[in-house]
């Protein structure tokens, strides 16, 4: 069999296929469709410091090849998270646990870095500022490069783990914004984040979700995501885990293609709760067929 | 309890009132592991470009199949009706807590429209070994759907002119009923609750909630409840009425 494992830096994975945060839960949720062994990485769900009972409902929307979120980070909250979500996975031995964390402010991303940075079942931390679904933290970070460099800066000081920073597509330059994160001393970089999107409930002329924009995912920002994935490998060296719309093999492909080392893979899970493991089957598939190397998977 | 994927047959998929549909699928091993009010996901076809599973109630099992019913309503259910016997579909099961069981009890069970859907496969199996009334009630005559349970209370809204939750007292005391399991819109549920907890009358619901995931992992299926929000796929679909309204 040929060799799947990827080097992202500091971090080695087993193959490229990994899941995205909010769409795997914290990892056990999916223990009776899927060997989480089997997997590059498992990202799980956005932290915070304290339990985040999240937005009102609706929170889901379906959408024509995708689907709309407005979770707004809801989670167990740190404590919990090291108590209970991390011990669980204490027994896998091959693939690697990233913790996502989403303070609303630099210092609660700082706190949560620190203390993560001590717990050996995290193997990396992702730190998301792109979620659009939250009123502070989240998106508006990409909005001010002065505070964006302050907050990675600070975070990158409080952890030796490999950090990676989640951007989101839906901002005025993303080339730019990867090439602060790379200057700032970001280990990789996870692309993208939803798509900020609007629904309308025609029935009671309002607007779909309670704060209106929600997060679009899916085969329908695939697209998108490619491209965000393209361009910013072009300029920046740093490694990068490519996702949105991963819905089988060829897509896959189409990722590492375009620039991307790794793949994840999101609310896909749903809809095909197997799915990643399947894809890792796929991909080992695919290149034995082409009788060829995951280094082949270029453009020409 | 093991959550399972499967390619399940349709077996068959017919009109059983008006814009109501049952259809029968043949799965090797979920339909066995289904308790009543548990209920599976099924993907409605995978060229679809409506990606999610939907959800729906467990309305009975027969040995290796089980039978859905559901009211067509927008695109998912639209491309259902025409599933024929034969066609495999993708199938997520078993899936949610399901209702409490007990033994020599006296039961009342209140389904509301579509609600009388997990309330079938509930019936038989307390029947066994309780004494179990059935109310089902509806709109109109039109969408009532032809239930085979030994003690049955029909209420059609537009014939009697009321609702079925302003004759609940009465059926309440007159059978000493024990416990009461409702499941259908959520103003008859809250409605006939108050009333049994007038008359210390132990409630069971089963809600209903938007879903992507059906297993705990999107966190998109949330209710409130007297102890915060609580996931309606996996902490639910069944709640004790006093957690939703105290
Ligand atoms: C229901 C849902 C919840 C999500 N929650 C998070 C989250 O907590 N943190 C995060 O960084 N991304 C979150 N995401 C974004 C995904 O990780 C991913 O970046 C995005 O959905 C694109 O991938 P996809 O099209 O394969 O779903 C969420 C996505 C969905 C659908
Ligand atoms: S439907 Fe995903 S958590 Fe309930």
């Amino acid at each position: 069999m040929k060799s799947l494992e990827v080097n992202l830096g500091k971090l080695v994975l087993q193959n490229p296929i990994t899941t995205a945060s909010g769409c795997f839960g914290y990892g056990t949720e999916y223990s009776d469709f899927v060997d989480l062994d089997s997997l590059g990485a498992i990202t799980l769900k956005s932290i915070t410091l304290n339990q985040r009972e999240g937005n009102p409902t609706p929170r889901i929307a379906e959408t024509p090849s995708g689907m709309m979120n407005s979770i707004g980070l809801a989670n167990c909250g740190i404590k919990e998270f090291i108590q209970e979500k991390l011990p669980a996975l204490e027994h896998l031995k091959k693939v690697k646990v990233i913790a996502n964390i989403a303070g609303h402010s630099t210092e609660e991303n700082v706190e949560l870095a620190e203390i993560l940075d001590g717990q050996k079942r995290v193997d990396a931390i992702e730190l998301n500022i792109s979620c659009p679904n939250v009123d502070a933290g989240g998106l508006a970070f990409c909005q001010d490069m002065a505070q964006l460099k302050v907050l990675l800066n600070k975070v990158r000081a409080k952890t030796d783990k490999p950090l990676i920073v989640k951007l989101a597509a839906n901002v005025h330059d993303i080339v730019n914004l990867a090439q602060v994160c790379e200057g700032e001393g970001a280990d990789m970089l996870s692309l993208i984040n939803t798509v900020t999107g609007l629904e309308v409930d025609i029935e009671n002329r309002k607007l779909f979700f309670s704060r209106g924009y929600a997060g679009l995912s899916g085969p329908a920002i695939r697209p998108i995501a490619l491209k965000a994935v393209y361009d910013v490998s072009r300029v920046v060296k740093l490694p990068i885990i490519g996702m949105g719309g991963i819905a089988n093999i060829d897509d896959v492909v189409k990722f590492l293609m375009v620039g991307a080392d790794a793949v994840s893979v999101g609310m896909m899970n749903f809809v095909e709760p197997d799915i990643s493991q399947r894809l890792v089957g796929g991909l080992q598939g695919y290149i034995r067929a082409k009788n060829i190397g995951l280094k082949d998977l270029t453009l020409n | 309890m093991t959550k399972l994927l499967e390619k399940a047959q349709v077996v068959e998929n017919k009109e059983v009132a008006s814009g109501i549909y049952k259809c029968r699928l043949r799965t090797s091993k979920i339909a066995k592991e289904c308790k009543p009010g548990n209920f599976i996901n099924i993907s409605v076809g995978s060229n679809s470009q409506f990606l999610l599973k939907r959800p729906f109630g467990v309305h009975n099992v027969i040995g290796n199949e089980l039978e859905i019913l559901y009211r067509v309503r927008g695109k998912g259910t639209d491309v259902m009706t025409s599933l024929v016997a034969g066609d495999s579909l993708d199938l997520l099961g078993p899936l949610g807590n399901g209702f409490s069981l007990f033994e020599g009890k006296k039961i009342l069970l209140l389904g509301g429209g579509m609600g009388i859907a997990p309330l079938y496969y509930l019936e038989k199996e307390l029947s066994k070994d309780n004494e179990v009334i059935t109310m089902y009630a509806v709109k109109t005559r039109e969408e009532l759907v032809d239930i085979k349970v030994s003690n049955l209370v029909v209420h059609i809204d537009k014939e009697e002119g009321c609702f079925a939750c302003d004759k609940l007292e009465d059926v309440l005391i007159k059978n000493n009923i024990e416990m009461l399991y409702i499941c259908g819109p959520d103003a008859l549920m809250k409605l006939s609750y108050q009333i049994a907890k007038k008359h210390g009358v132990y409630t069971e619901v089963s809600l209903e909630a938007r879903m992507a995931c059906g297993f705990g992992a999107c966190v998109g299926c949330v209710v409130e409840t007297v102890s915060g929000l609580k996931k309606v796929c996996n902490e639910g679909p069944v709640f004790k009425a006093e957690e939703i309204w105290g």
